[in-house]
Order: structure tokens, then sequence, then C-alpha cells
């Protein structure tokens, strides 16, 4: 229509007038800016006061009701039946660097159970130490991370932070490893074959809150979970579920119970125990077979 | 005669609400909020009451496009002189002079309009703008700076303060604004207005993670690797050279600006990421499906943003402030430890091998024949934040981008061409991307490869690395 090709051309003739750069129509990319510089240290402005926290609460586990540390054990357990995983690949298939990869059953370790539905690989730990806990100090021994037939050994790991971690490698193909940190920097560097020594250090700088994955680019099953610490009161659980976690201050503490089958990956965000002085709290954590998510 | 009113009036109406139409917000552009954030719950981001949330603890370090923040923690030469207040002045009316000094006075001037910016003290304020003077007149023997009118504010001794701050990210952002933000977005999200018709997309800064740089395999990239780019392009993608058109000066202060965005979106994915573990929509989607009531949640969100959330902001500030700063330093740069290795026929056929061994396993992604066809090239993988399979089959970057192991039979390389670049293309790998870092290998043998790869263009027929008679 005649009259809309004129609304058309009055239109574009209005916005080159109205010059919808430096002025009239707020600028556009010549528009000014002002810059407000702020101090290094910034107030938390905004923020309400810190709430009060009470001493001696009874989440951080400070409770003088005796002073002798306590222990935590138990087991993680499956409940429910379990659907029945074969491995990821069996011996001799053909698969990439099969001579080396496809020398056994590669196991589907993202869950196995133990004696009496016992679950392997659980990681139990405290999101935040309660205060005053030493840091653990690094060992003067690195913490080997090695690979073995494309399958990295351990499966799981927690390291303190600031422990070095030397990664090795027994195969004869090349591997690299990849990690996937939130708060830490990520690694992706190549592992030579046969490496006994661990060209290949680093360590973690900080804590995580969820155990991080650990993979080879070049084997695309090869997974492993890192926790990073700061505290020592994280544990895995052994092929039939068992853990414990030595020397706790008495009081009530919450746990993180995390897996790697769970759907959301935590199995428990918050397993709260009390602990007695000098004295072992032991509890079997139920882990629902409706959890999973394999 | 009305006829012909009619019809000019009415299409020069509707032409004028058209024109007008798509100029809301005064023509305002806006920081978008990225994927990690927008993931969270909305008490999370928006804050609960008092309490700030994510989004406001961003938007107060680091502004908006028409009010940009310098963070003076953050190692971003953003302009200005620096210096502070050297004494209280005595009355507490009409203070029209002040007695300054700088860690490196300017210039004395006399007539002139320059803006002083209280950084510490009375005077400023973290969250409203704080007070603005305007200086008329400085003279550096006596330390005496004149004001254009009195201050409401009195500021003491010691308090910090800057001579025209900021200028270099204000000259930053209009540059940006008008060359880079078509494709790059106005928060350097990969995400402007031409980008989704672009392969490869424009970078997305925000994860603080750039691609071509000549730094060590965990350090961020460098001013001078930022400017390289600016330089030359990026050949094989859409990024073009921006010299001649842009001075030395403006590309010191587009590579600024752009270390500004790079920040601010990295400081907003770590701290929304100290969150997301509990307090993501899917994890609350999680936990009511365990048997938590949403109003604990909250509750527990109350506590978090109260009190946890200082050791977060102190945590990860300093993170972003030492990576970026170490970046420059020295020690960052790979310098390979032995010149490069003469490129003989010797040499490339070393090179050869070492790229179809399995130590090293080039081929695997870049093909036997280096033509970006290997095997890896077929998988089906996961996504390591959702859990869930990519819908294409092949690599993925960080960026969640197919990553295409580089064609090498093209002689394109994208970080450049010098024998040094792809040198530093191995040892460091390419950061965000799928290639590792190699480098615990000899650089004698990282030298191998680079000839090799660099005669593979030339290469009479595939694997035949000799040139023919």
């Amino acid at each position: 229509m005649k009259s809309l090709s004129t609304i058309a051309l009055m239109a574009m003739g209005l916005l080159f007038i109205s010059g919808c750069g430096d002025s009239g129509l707020g600028g556009g990319a010549s528009q000014e800016t002002s810059v407000v510089v702020l101090p290094a240290d910034l107030l938390t402005d905004g923020a309400a006061d810190p709430v009060e926290v009470e001493p001696d609460s009874d989440d951080d586990g400070t409770a003088a009701t005796g002073n002798g540390p306590g222990n935590f054990n138990g087991r993680v357990v499956l409940t429910g039946t379990a659907p029945a995983i074969g491995p990821i690949h069996t011996q001799g298939a053909n698969i990439k660097d099969a001579e080396v990869c496809a020398a056994i059953d590669m196991p589907n370790e993202k869950l196995i159970t133990g004696a009496d539905n016992g679950v392997a690989n659980v990681f139990i730990y405290m999101q935040k130490a309660p205060k005053g806990t030493p840091k653990p100090s690094p060992l003067d021994e690195a913490v080997i991370f090695d690979q073995k037939n494309c399958r990295f050994l351990p499966h799981c790991l927690v390291v303190p932070t600031g422990q070095l971690l030397k990664v090795l490698s027994d195969d004869t193909v090349g591997h690299n490893t990849h990690s996937y940190p939130s708060r830490n920097n990520a690694i992706n560097q190549t592992v030579e074959p046969g490496d006994r020594v661990g060209k290949l250090q680093f360590a973690y700088k900080s804590s995580e809150r969820e155990p991080l994955r650990v993979v080879c680019d070049f084997h695309s099953w090869m997974i492993a979970w890192h926790l990073p610490v700061d505290h020592p009161f994280a544990a895995i659980t052994d092929a039939d579920g068992n853990f414990e976690i030595k020397d706790l201050p008495p009081g009530d503490h919450t746990f993180t119970v995390w897996h790697e089958a769970a759907k959301g990956k935590f199995v428990n965000r918050k397993l709260k125990i009390t602990v007695q002085p000098g004295q072992t709290t032991t509890q079997e954590i139920g882990y629902a077979a409706s959890q999973l998510e394999l | 005669m009305l006829m012909l009113i009619n019809r000019i009036s009415i299409p020069l109406f509707a032409s004028v609400i058209l024109t007008i139409a798509g100029c809301s917000d005064g023509g305002n552009s806006s920081f978008v909020y990225g994927p990690t954030t927008t993931g969270l719950m909305p008490e999370a981001q928006n804050g609960i009451g008092d309490l700030t949330g994510v989004k406001s603890h961003l938007d107060v370090r680091f502004g908006n496009p028409q009010e940009v923040r310098f963070w003076s923690k953050l190692p971003l030469e953003a302009g200005g002189e620096f210096g502070s207040v050297a004494e209280t002045p005595n009355s507490s009316a009409a203070v029209k002079e002040l007695n300054l000094q700088f860690e490196d006075p300017p210039e004395a001037f006399d007539d002139g309009e320059r803006l002083l910016q209280f950084v510490s003290g009375n005077a400023a304020s973290a969250d409203q703008t704080p007070e603005v003077a305007v200086i008329v007149s400085w003279d550096p023997e006596e330390g005496l700076a004149k004001l254009k009118s009195k201050l409401t504010t009195v500021p003491a001794a010691g308090d910090e303060i800057v001579l025209d701050g900021g200028t270099v990210l204000q000259s930053g952002r209009k540059l940006y604004q008008r060359h880079c933000s078509h494709c790059h977005g106005t928060s350097g999200d990969g995400d402007g207005p031409t980008a989704e018709y672009l392969k490869p997309r424009p970078r997305d800064y925000r994860h603080g993670v750039f691609k071509f740089t000549s730094t060590q395999g965990p350090a961020k990239v460098s001013r001078g690797d930022l400017e390289r780019i600016l330089r030359n392009g990026i050949p094989g993608t859409y990024m073009p050279s921006f010299v001649p058109m842009l001075d030395e000066d403006e590309l010191d202060h587009v590579v600024e600006y752009v270390r500004f965005l790079a920040m601010r979106g990295e400081f907003e994915r770590r701290l929304a990421g100290e969150l997301a573990s509990d307090f993501s929509k899917d994890a609350v989607k999680n936990r009511i499906a365990a048997d938590e009531a949403r109003k604990d949640i909250v509750e527990e969100l109350t506590e978090v943003l109260s009190e946890d959330i200082t050791d977060a902001l102190e945590f990860v500030g300093d993170g972003i402030a030492d990576d970026w700063s170490a970046a420059d330093e020295e020690d960052a740069l790979i310098t390979p430890s032995i010149a490069r290795v003469p490129d003989t026929v010797e040499s490339r056929r070393i090179g050869r091998e070492l790229f179809l061994s399995k130590d090293i396993a080039c081929a695997d992604c870049h093909g036997i024949n280096g033509q970006g066809n290997g095997p890896q090239t077929t998988i089906f993988e996961k996504n390591p934040v959702t859990d869930q399979l990519y819908p294409e089959s092949g690599l993925h970057d960080v960026w969640d981008n197919v990553n295409q192991p580089r064609n090498l039979t093209q002689g394109i390389y994208r970080g450049g061409r010098r024998p040094v670049d792809l040198f530093r293309r191995v040892h460091a790998g390419i950061k965000g991307s799928r290639m590792p870092s190699f480098k615990n290998l000899e650089h004698e043998k990282i030298w191998h490869l680079v000839n090799y790869t660099l005669s593979i263009p030339f290469e009479s027929e595939p694997g035949r690395s000799a040139p023919t008679e």
C-alpha cells in the first residue's frame, strides 16, 4: 500500500534526523559513561548486620559437654533393588587403544556395591569444619593419582588443600588429565605413557563444595572424583560401604553424603549426628534405590 | 485540502510512533546476568528483605554501562591519578580548597575543570554515587587544589582520592560499544545481535578464558595477547583486525574494557557458583523432592546471605585479582627453552611420527592426515556441568560449542602462524577447548611437531612430508 511505504520512509527519515546517536534517543555507542571508583576493601553495604553467632552454638560442635574427641563411623547401605550394571566394555572389545584399554573388563564404577548391599565410593564430609579445627598439614610425600588400563586409580579421592598430587600412568598409551573444579583452576594436561615419576604435579588451592570430576579427553569413559578439603573430617566408603571419621570434637555435626549415581548427586545434604566425648557414634546411612540415576 | 493534510499527517503520526517505539528506557543499555546467576532460586538472585542477593553484589562492584564502576581491587589500569587528602580542612563550612598529595603528581593547571573523586572516607560510599568535586586549579608545589564549588561532606586527612578516575574505561566503553558490542554483546557475553549468524561464535568473555594466549596453561590471558588479537584479528573467523582503525591508545582502552567485562563475568559466575550447589533452581527441586520444605531452604539461604557471603565475596574477589595480575608477569609467558629446531625433512619426519604416535595421539582428534576428522569427533559426550548428553557428536568446549579440531591442511592458524605461536598452542593447549597442554613434552619434540604441522598444507599427498622434486 502506498501509505505504508510513506510511513516507512517517514520513519526512516525521522530516525535519520533524530540522529539515534549523540542526542535524543539515548546516544547508543557514543553515549557518555561515568565511572565510579570504588575502594579495594568494600564494606558489604546492603547486607544486614551479620547474624549474631551464638557462642558455643550446637552447630559448630564446640559445645562443652566434655573434651575428649569422639569418632563417627558406619556404613552406607543401599535399600531396595539396585539395577545390575555390566562393565563399560569387556575384555578384548573393539575399542580405541584396545590392547591397553580392553586388556581387562572395564568395570562401571558408577555404582559399586559390596557385602550386604554396602555402597562403595560414597563421600561423607563436612562442608565447613567447626571453628578452630586445625587445617591438615600437607604430607611430605605426594598423593598418587594413577591410571592403568585406561582407568583412574583411585576412582575417588579426598585430598587436603595445598597437598601435592602426582599424576602417574601405567599405560603405554597417552592420557590427559582434565579437571572441572568450581573454585580451583582447572587442569588440562597430558600424561606421558609409563610415567612412574609423575611429571604432572599440582595441588588444589581451595576446598570445594562438592567433589569435582576429573576425566581423560582421549578416553571418554575415564572419570574420577576429587574432593579437596581444608579440614580432616572427610571420608570415602570402602568396597563394602564402611567409613570412619576420627577425632571429631564432641557435639552436634552436620555431614554431607554425596555419591555420583544419586539424583542431584546428594544422597543426604544434611546428615546430623551427635558425637559424645571419647565415644564412637555409629550410623547406618540409607541410600534408597529410588534415588539412583544411572 | 483536508485530504492532503490527512495523507501527510497520518503517516507522519504513525512514523513518529514507530520511531520512538523501539527506543524505550531512554536508549540506556544494561548488562545481562549469566546463566549461573539466572539458574539460582529467585531469593538468591534478588536477595531476601534487606539482605543483598547475587545481582546486587555484582551491580555494586561493576555498575551498569552508563555508570561503570571500577573496583580498585581489580588489576585494571582504569586511568586516573591516585592520591590522598594531605590535611583535613579546618573549617567545616565552605570547603573550597584541599591539600592533596599524589603518588605521581599531575602537572600544574590553572584554568581547567577536572573531576576529583573520593574513593574512601566520609565523602565516599560504595552504594550511592560518591561525591565528585570539580578542580579548577592545581598547584603541585603547595599541593593545593582549588574546587569549583564547596563540598557537602568534609573529607579527612588520608582519604583516598582519584583525579580523572576511570578515563580509560570511559573511552574503552565507548569504543567497545561502537566496534565490538554488535558481536560480543554489551556484557561481553558473545551474544550480540550478529552473533547468531556467526560460526564460530564470538567469544563469551564471562568465563575469563581466552583461547589464544602466550601464557602458561593455567594462567589467564595477558594484555599483550589481547592486543595482538585486536591487531591481527583471528584468521579463519569473523574477528577482524582493528589496526589502523584504532590507534595505539585506543587499542589499550579497548583491551582494558574487555578485561573489565571478563572480570565482571568471572566474578558473577564464581559468586553464583558458590550458591549454586545448594540454592540453584535444580538443587531446590531435588531438595523438595527429598522432602525438604521450601521455607527451610529459604531460611538456610537467609543465613548464608547474611554471614557466609562475606567470605565468598572476599575469596572470589581475591582469586580474580591474583589470577589476572599474575597473567601479565614475566613468568607467566611461555618461552621455549631452545630455539626452533631447523625445519628439515628429518625434523618433519620425526614430527609426523610423534603426530601419529599413541603417546601424543594428535591423530585421535586431528585425524591421521591432519584434516580435523579424527575418531574423537564422532563420540557423543555429556556436558560436565549438567550431566546431559550434548545433542551433537564430537568434543565440546567450555562454551558448549562443538570443538572442531583444527583442519591443519588449510594452513589457517587462528592464534597466529608464527612458529612460536604454534609452540605455545601445543605447550599450553588451547584454553577452554579440548586441546590439552603438552607441557611435559620436551621442547625439541614440540618443535618437531611444529615443523611437521607447518608443512602439512604443502604436502603433495598426506603424510608425504618431504617435498617432491
